[in-house]
């Protein structure tokens, strides 16, 4: 399969501290990636990295083969246009409503009326599982489930091809966080999406995941669930062995999910 | 690039979607939908099998024409079109209400008058109630130091006080000059350039040290205070100190509340120190009043009194700023545009409140011969 991004030989450093020691991942496009990794290992620095939020102490991103770093600005816009991210705390723009906050970038980058916005935009609604009347209420109005929903349809109203997701299914109840994860798969069925989502919930690891990218000591390990289960490496086998990651694994492989790739 | 094929076979109407439909091709597609038109076809078959790549925004322009045709009488089939987008387009349009916000227009102007009356009830309400929390507030502090922040109030005590220093002197000096200039040279064609100290030194003392010192910092610590204690409401941490049991008016509002009581009325007299330095200065060079003339002058007919009345003022002053700031700032709701305007509020209201006490002390002062 084609790589659509690759990182190659990243390295961040905040003060002393080094996140990031020489880390190399390739993306495949309309693959679903999952970036796992303990709490603060760096997976967020490194998807702000991706996304030029972060400047890196060194290294180099690609974008379909087009260095990141080196690019000019009017061109990296136009790119990133492309890409659809919603970030951990849903970064909703407070003073706009939640109508407002999606169709933003529809007014500002196309030539649609504003009446075809507004359906756009209540499409978008609709494809994530909230009620039109949200589109009146205002961030600081909704409740932490609903804020990850209105930024993923943010997220996704430009119809990008890479879409990029920070934890979008932690502070969720197990049934939202499993339908979430069923749009995603419908997502990236329907858009030749290619996705790529830090998380720690283990359900859609399985279940949406085809791959996964697993920071280990300042770097990545990556391969199927399944790879990963069978590595030998001490924190990989940590990472999995707790209770509730073998309860999950038991129940898929039951179902015969994840294993067989 | 979109390619779109059509053909028409006995009353229907068959459109064939190539290429890739794409948010980027919004115009485009658009544009070759609308120019198709019916004529005689009684159904229209939409036949996505061929399309590379249909994203959201394509597939609802597609299903905005089709709904056009249906409405001019047209059948509509849908072939290989993600059933997934046509479910969401469904109901999208079911629930598609009329926008709100109209109503809030319509109203008629006595019942705005009236809601607008009421809120302002309620600002006052909220505003006695947190006075009133901060009174309890600060007895509670007296009655218990161990509750009472020390190393808090050093903190705005510094942020309020000190940093403010080189810009609360510079501006008593340019005013001192201001009034020196502007008066001395009056003064001086009548020969009463003598006057020309008691001038500065009673208004610098009584009003204008106190009161510009106190413009200064509401322009300064007001608006911190506003967004300081703001962002933490927007962020929750208030909340987060409330259920640790913490009180956020023992610990956000009191220190600041407390340091600027103490900060406000040294900086006070520093004001009056350089702008009297900066009149006796500027005396000896324009109106050949020689320092110690000057310093005799002053302490000949300025009495303590005159510096009393000012000084007096500033701590009132401050409660007004600080107690305002805070007010504000504990006001804000979750957006930044709201807090945005409490800290704007914070600085307008206090200014607005310092100039009207200093009005009431001035009349006080009257009635009272001080
Ligand atoms: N701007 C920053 N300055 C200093 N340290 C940072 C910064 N951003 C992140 N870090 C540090 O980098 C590490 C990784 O953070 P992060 O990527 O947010 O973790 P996580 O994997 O939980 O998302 C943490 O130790 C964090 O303290
Ligand atoms: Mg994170």
């Amino acid at each position: 399969m084609e790589t659509i991004i690759a990182v190659k030989h990243l390295v961040n450093q905040f003060g002393s501290q080094r996140v990031h020691d020489g880390l190399d991942l390739e993306i495949r496009r309309n693959e679903v990636l999952g970036i796992v990794g303990g709490s603060g290992s760096g997976k967020s620095v490194l998807l702000r990295t991706i996304l030029g939020l972060n400047t890196p102490t060194s290294g180099e991103i690609y974008f379909q083969g087009q260095e990141l770093t080196g690019m000019k600005r009017q061109e990296l816009a136009c790119l990133k246009r492309r890409w659809g991210v919603m970030f951990q705390r849903g970064a909703l723009f407070s003073s706009l409503s939640v109508a407002d906050n999606i169709q933003f970038a529809l007014r500002e980058f196309s030539h649609l009326t504003p009446a075809e916005c507004r359906e756009l935009m209540l499409v978008r609604l609709e494809m994530v599982g909230l009620e039109a009347h949200v589109a009146n209420k205002f961030p600081s109005e909704l409740s932490g489930g609903m804020i990850k929903r209105v930024a993923l349809a943010r997220a996704l109203v430009l119809d990008p091809q890479v879409l990029f997701l920070d934890e979008p299914t932690s502070g969720l109840d197990p049934v939202s966080a499993e339908e979430f994860d069923q749009l995603i798969t419908t997502l990236h069925h329907n858009l030749e999406l290619t996705v790529v989502m830090v998380t720690h919930d283990l359900d859609s690891l399985a279940s949406v995941c085809e791959r996964i990218a697993m920071l280990v000591d300042k770097r990545i390990v990556d391969g199927t669930l399944a790879e990963l289960l069978a590595s030998p490496h001490p924190q990989i086998r940590q990472y999995f062995s707790g209770r509730r990651a073998q309860a999950i694994m038991r129940e898929n492989t039951w179902n015969g999910m994840p294993t067989t790739s | 690039m979109i390619e779109l094929e059509t053909t028409r076979q006995e009353g229907t109407l068959r459109l064939n979607l190539q290429g890739k439909w794409t948010f980027a091709e919004a115009d485009a597609i658009k544009t070759q939908l609308s120019a198709i038109g019916l004529e005689a076809a009684v159904g229209v078959v939409v036949d996505a099998s061929a399309l590379e790549r249909l994203d959201v925004t394509a597939a609802w322009l597609v299903y905005q024409q089709a709904q056009v045709w249906q409405q001019q009488g047209a059948e509509i089939r849908f072939e290989h079109f993600p059933a997934e987008y046509l479910g969401y387009f469904e109901k999208a349009r079911q629930r598609d209400q009329p926008v709100m916000g109209w109503g809030a227009f319509l109203q008629t102007p006595v019942r705005r008058l009236g809601q607008s009356a009421l809120a302002l009830l309620a600002t006052l309400r909220s505003f006695i109630t947190f006075f009133g929390h901060s009174l309890v507030g600060l007895v509670v502090a007296l009655f218990s130091p161990s509750t009472f922040r020390f190393r808090s109030v050093f903190h705005h005590v510094f942020s309020t006080g000190i940093s403010a220093v080189p810009i609360v002197a510079l501006i008593a000096c340019l005013i001192s000059i201001v009034i020196t200039y502007q008066g001395g040279g009056q003064l001086r064609d009548l020969g009463a350039e003598m006057y020309t100290v008691d001038m500065v030194a009673i208004s610098v003392l009584r009003e204008l040290g106190v009161l510009l010192t106190a413009i200064m910092v509401a322009g300064r610590s007001g608006s911190a205070f506003a967004a300081e204690i703001g962002l933490m409401k927007t962020n929750q941490e208030v909340d987060a100190l409330r259920v640790m049991g913490g009180d956020p008016f023992m610990i956000l509002v009191i220190p600041r509340l407390v340091a600027l009581v103490i900060a406000l009325p040294l900086l006070t007299i520093l004001a009056d120190i350089m702008a009297l330095a900066a009149a006796a200065l500027i005396s000896s060079a324009i109106l050949d009043i020689s320092f110690s003339q000057f310093y005799s002058r002053v302490a000949l007919n300025v009495e303590f009194r005159t510096f009393a009345a000012g000084l007096i003022k500033a701590p009132f002053f401050a409660v007004v700023i600080a107690l305002i700031g805070c007010w504000q700032g504990m006001r804000v709701t979750g957006s930044s545009e709201s807090l945005g305007e409490h800290t704007t509020k914070a600085v307008v209201d206090s200014i607005f409140l310092v100039l009207l006490l200093d009005a009431l002390f001035s009349v006080l002062f009257y009635q009272l011969g001080f």
